[in-house]
Order: C-alpha cells, then sequence, then structure tokens
C-alpha cells in the first residue's frame, strides 16, 4: 500500500510544483516538512486523513491532504494559498496507476505562530481527493 | 578604547586554539526533494583536518520514546576556531562518529572559540 502513497504524493508534489506556485513560494513545495533555514515562503502538503472506501468492488481511495503556504506575512500567504486553490479544486492530479476523479477544497486553514520573535503565517486548506 | 585590545584578543584566540586537541571533517547539506517532494540531502565535504574538541554532554534526557522506541537524545558542544565555518545541518566526523550540528551559538563580543552543540546521528 506504501506504493499507492508514494504514487499520490508523486502526482500532488508534480502539480503544485510548477511556475504559478514557485515563482511565490520561492522556498519551494516541500512534503510533510521543509529542510531546516528554508526561506520563506514556501508551501507544505501533508496528509490528514482517509484511506480506503470499500463501497465498490474495485480498489477506490479518498484521501484529505492540508495543502498551505507557509509565509511572512498574510498577503503573501493569501497569495500562494489563492494559486493552490486554483491548481487543486476541481484540478485533475496525475496518478501513476490510479484515476484521480475528485479533487476538492473543503476547510480552510488559517493561523499564525511567532517562533523567535517574528509572527509566520499558515493559510492553505485541507483537500479532498479520490482516486480509483 | 575597549577593554581587550585587538592583539589581546588575538592572543587569547590563539591560547584557546591550543585546547582543540582533535580535527574533524565537517559536511554541508545540500537540499532536494525526492519525486513525491519530500526533503532529501546530499552531504558534501566543506573541510578536513579541523581542529576541534568534543566536550561533555551538555544535556541528556532521561530514557524516553524516540522513534517509537525507548532512548535518549544526548548533545554535547563541538570546539571550534573562533572564525569557522560551520551552519546548522552540517555534520562533524569527529573520533569516527557523525554528528549533526543542532544550533550554532550566536557569535558574542570578543569570541575566542566557537561552539556548536551537536548530535550524534552515526
Amino acid at each position: 500500500m506504501s506504493a499507492v502513497v508514494t504514487a499520490f504524493e508523486t502526482g500532488l508534489y508534480t502539480k503544485l510544483n510548477v511556475s504559478a506556485i514557485t515563482t511565490l513560494a520561492t522556498g519551494g513545495v516541500w512534503n510533510k516538512l521543509a529542510p531546516q533555514g528554508t526561506a520563506l515562503p514556501y508551501v507544505i502538503f501533508q496528509w490528514q486523513g482517509g484511506g480506503d472506501r470499500n463501497v465498490t468492488p474495485s480498489r477506490e481511495r479518498d484521501l484529505v491532504y492540508t495543502v498551505k503556504a507557509v509565509a511572512a506575512d498574510a498577503a503573501a500567504a493569501e497569495a500562494i494559498d489563492a494559486e493552490i486553490d486554483t491548481l487543486l479544486h476541481g484540478g485533475t492530479l496525475t496518478v501513476s496507476g490510479w484515476t484521480n476523479f475528485l479533487s476538492r477544497r473543503e476547510g480552510d486553514v488559517n493561523y499564525s505562530e511567532s517562533p523567535a520573535g517574528a509572527s509566520v503565517y499558515h493559510v492553505g486548506a485541507m483537500y479532498r481527493f479520490r482516486i480509483n | 578604547m575597549t577593554l581587550l585590545s585587538t592583539a589581546e584578543l588575538a592572543s587569547m584566540r590563539m591560547e584557546a586554539d591550543r585546547y582543540l586537541s582533535g580535527t574533524c571533517t565537517i559536511s554541508r547539506p545540500t537540499a532536494g526533494h525526492t519525486p513525491s517532494g519530500a526533503p532529501s540531502l546530499t552531504y558534501a565535504t566543506l573541510a578536513t583536518g579541523v581542529a576541534c574538541r568534543l566536550g561533555q554532554p551538555v544535556s541528556s534526557e532521561p530514557e524516553g520514546e524516540v522513534s517509537e522506541a525507548l532512548g535518549a537524545v544526548v548533545s554535547w558542544p563541538l570546539h571550534l576556531k573562533y572564525d569557522q565555518d560551520i551552519s546548522m545541518k552540517d555534520r562533524v566526523v569527529f573520533g569516527g562518529n557523525t554528528y549533526e550540528v543542532m544550533q550554532v551559538l550566536d557569535s558574542s563580543s570578543w569570541l575566542v572559540t566557537k561552539r556548536v552543540i551537536v548530535v550524534r546521528v552515526k
């Protein structure tokens, strides 16, 4: 089952790692964790929940991923979030061995933290994907 | 005029260097991506034969959970020449063991040695 995880995340990374995102998120797009010292802003995506649906004889997976911008100011984070939304909400991922037939934005992510005194803004959403 | 002259500071640094009893190799990572977007670090040698001294452990947590197993994280101070190039995430090979730099202690006034905090990774 790990192969489908890698296949899906490769498809999601490939979808996000495009100039529309990386010209704004100059720190890049990272799966789960950016390397220490990565300059803001960047994009993080990570598995949030889901798995097999088991409603049809064929294999179908329902996956929720958090995809968010991490930036030093809210406006920059929102601009990146908008680009992510354009790509993912209603978009299609290329997942090796699988067909992505649904991609939808669901719950929003919006919070800030203050590591080392400076505020860092996290803006994005949880996206639901279905593949079979 | 400050309390220490430039010559006096240089003398203190020379004296401190005498306590750097060992040598190490420093490697620096370059971050890349795996095909699925996860970080992938590639290390290249930055410097060899670097004068250094590994100090006594500065923290030793009680046994706890590390990667779903019992373990402990211990860190050490590594002392180097005051102007040695070293950064967080650099790796240091000293005495056959590999350590990773967790923190470079900020330069203070009249710095005579550079100190970094390392943990053993191999």
